[in-house]
């Protein structure tokens, strides 16, 4: 371990599709998935991570590091999360609410599904179906009556022009 | 893993969608009801509404209703750095212009909205679904009636009033219970099934009547007189619980204390003639013997408290509490630090305008069954 011998200990992580990555074990074990393993033994080869794609994976180590070099301030940790997630796109973020759920990232897990909600905040029930995949299983009567009761709601929604 | 289709995501579990939605506003949630069936489902169901709650409560948004004395409605409004915006200038209020606010509780707002001829009627409003019900109470109003007079446009809204109200969840039934105290009577309404149940002291137990309940912890809270009162919903009981033994101490006159909400814990404190000093309860409904931690002096030198001037802890921003004095007057105080700094209210109409807040909590939450009650 690291601090028997002075060194920092690398672990190397494999994502689903082949890739490898080398990451101080201090960092990683912000997963509580990956510290297990280490505690177990389990980590002394390369750990394969089989729910995440490289990309991903290379995302979130930039996050491990970032945040873990932050000494214990909630503050500034907070401002390091909101400005690592403040360029990512839906499909990243959705990317990565399942790869801190895997890993069992909580204060990942926390600041991604935070900004996923942020950015469905004034969006069209369509936007919704389309980008989580929902099929639409009301009638039509049935959906004008859900709208209907709630109708105010729909004001100053975005205009669904993303297709 | 399985290629997804382009800008498409439909593997995420239900589990992560719902912490996904549990940090979604109250008024998105409703729109998001159109979504699916099983959406529809998610976004109502109580376990899920209560901790969409937890999570509002936890992450502030700094906004409040403001309400007058004087003027029908309210205003919503946004604690920015040293200021209170004004963030929408008319929220859909059901209430004509006799209504009183009498109490907050899960973003609920109850009002007493009697006039010369219905006394008992009150209403119970959550502004963010905008859904509200209507209810009667049908003990004497001899005893219930809530104003000795219609001139209450003074600080402490309720003063006048013979009883003091409170409302608060009973999470063994989920039932919101609406409770009114006079000095002979606890009547409890449960909204749930649109029933009342009534409970007679015989002798006049509680003085001091017309305090706004303080819902914490499942329960409500009141100064009745010089007494700490509770209300347990699970027993539908009034218990008198032990103050700070400091307030026994300093003598402390019952007219300068009252209860707040901070941090979701009971707040207790004490306007004196020279300092006021602030103490919270321990977590939790059980026993009347109670842990108070004093967690700040506020000395009435450091700044601009006049003597005796009424005023309301509001909620911590940050580390500093924010209090409302009289007359749309506001400072935070920093207990670390013991600093004082006043701001001011948006909008300039304020000097004989006597405005209160309460929090606006992002919450779904209202009674779950009701029948409607007849005029």
């Amino acid at each position: 371990m690291a601090a028997e011998t002075g060194t920092p200990t690398t672990l190397t992580l494999k994502s689903n599709d082949d890739e490898l990555f080398s990451v101080a074990e201090s960092a990683a074990i912000l997963s509580v998935t990956i510290r297990n393993m280490v505690e177990d033994g389990c980590a002394g080869g390369v750990i394969p991570l089989d729910n995440v794609d490289g990309k991903t994976l290379a995302s979130v180590i930039t996050y491990m590091n970032g945040i873990s070099a932050i000494p214990a301030d909630e503050e500034k940790k907070k401002s390091y999360r909101d400005k690592f997630l403040s360029d990512k796109d839906f499909e990243t973020l959705a990317d990565m609410v399942l790869a801190a759920n895997y890993l069992n990232m909580s204060c990942l897990m926390d600041a991604v599904s935070a900004k996923i909600a942020q950015v469905m905040e004034k969006k069209s029930v369509g936007w919704v179906r389309r980008k989580f995949g929902i099929e639409n299983d009301y009638t039509p009567e049935e959906e004008a009556a859900v709208k209907e009761e709630h109708k105010w709601t729909f004001e100053g929604v975005e205009t669904d022009d993303d297709n | 893993m399985v290629k997804k289709q382009k800008g498409s995501i439909s593997n995420i579990p239900p589990e992560i969608i719902e912490i996904i939605l549990s940090k979604l506003s109250v008024k998105s949630l409703l729109r998001f009801k159109s979504v699916s069936k099983s959406w529809n489902t998610t976004i109502s169901d109580p376990v899920f509404i209560r901790k969409h709650l937890r999570n509002s409560n936890t992450s502030p948004n700094n906004l409040f209703l403001k309400y007058t004395t004087t003027k029908p409605g309210f205003t919503l409004v946004r604690l920015k750095d040293r200021k209170l915006e004004t963030e929408e200038a008319v929220i859909d209020s059901p209430y004509n212009c006799n209504a009183v606010v009498l109490c907050e509780c899960d973003g609920m707002v109850l009002s007493w909205c009697g006039s010369s001829t219905v006394y008992s009627k009150y209403v119970l409003w959550n502004p963010l679904t905008r859904s509200r019900i209507d209810f009667h109470c049908p003990y004497g109003y001899d005893q219930l009636e809530p104003f000795e007079s219609h001139k209450f446009a003074i600080w402490h809204l309720s003063s006048r009033a013979k009883v003091s109200a409170g409302i608060c969840y009973d999470a063994v039934t989920d039932d919101y219970k609406v409770v009114l105290v006079s000095r002979t009577k606890c009547v409890v309404y449960s909204c749930r099934d649109s029933s009342w149940k009534v409970n007679k002291f015989g002798m006049r137990k509680y003085h001091g009547a017309g305090r706004s309940g303080v819902s914490v912890d499942g329960a409500i809270y009141w100064f009745l007189g010089r007494n700490l009162v509770k209300f347990d919903p699970r027993n539908d009981e009034l218990e008198t619980l032990k103050k700070p033994k400091e307030l026994y101490n300093i003598g402390a006159n019952g007219r300068f204390y009252d209860l707040a909400c901070l941090n979701c814990k009971l707040c207790l404190y004490w306007n004196g003639e020279t300092s006021i000093r602030l103490w919270t309860k321990e977590k939790g409904i059980i026993g009347n013997n109670p842990n108070w931690e004093e967690f700040a002096i506020i000395e009435k030198n450091v700044g601009c408290f006049p003597t005796r001037r009424l005023l309301e802890p509001l909620c911590f921003v940050g580390n500093k509490i924010l209090i409302g004095l009289s007359c749309s007057r506001f400072v935070y105080y920093s207990p670390s630090e013991k600093t004082i700094e006043e701001f001011e209210v948006d909008g300039g109409d304020v000097q004989e305008d006597c405005s209160r807040l309460l929090p606006y909590r992002n919450s779904l939450c209202f009674p779950a069954k009701t029948r409607p009650v007849s005029e």
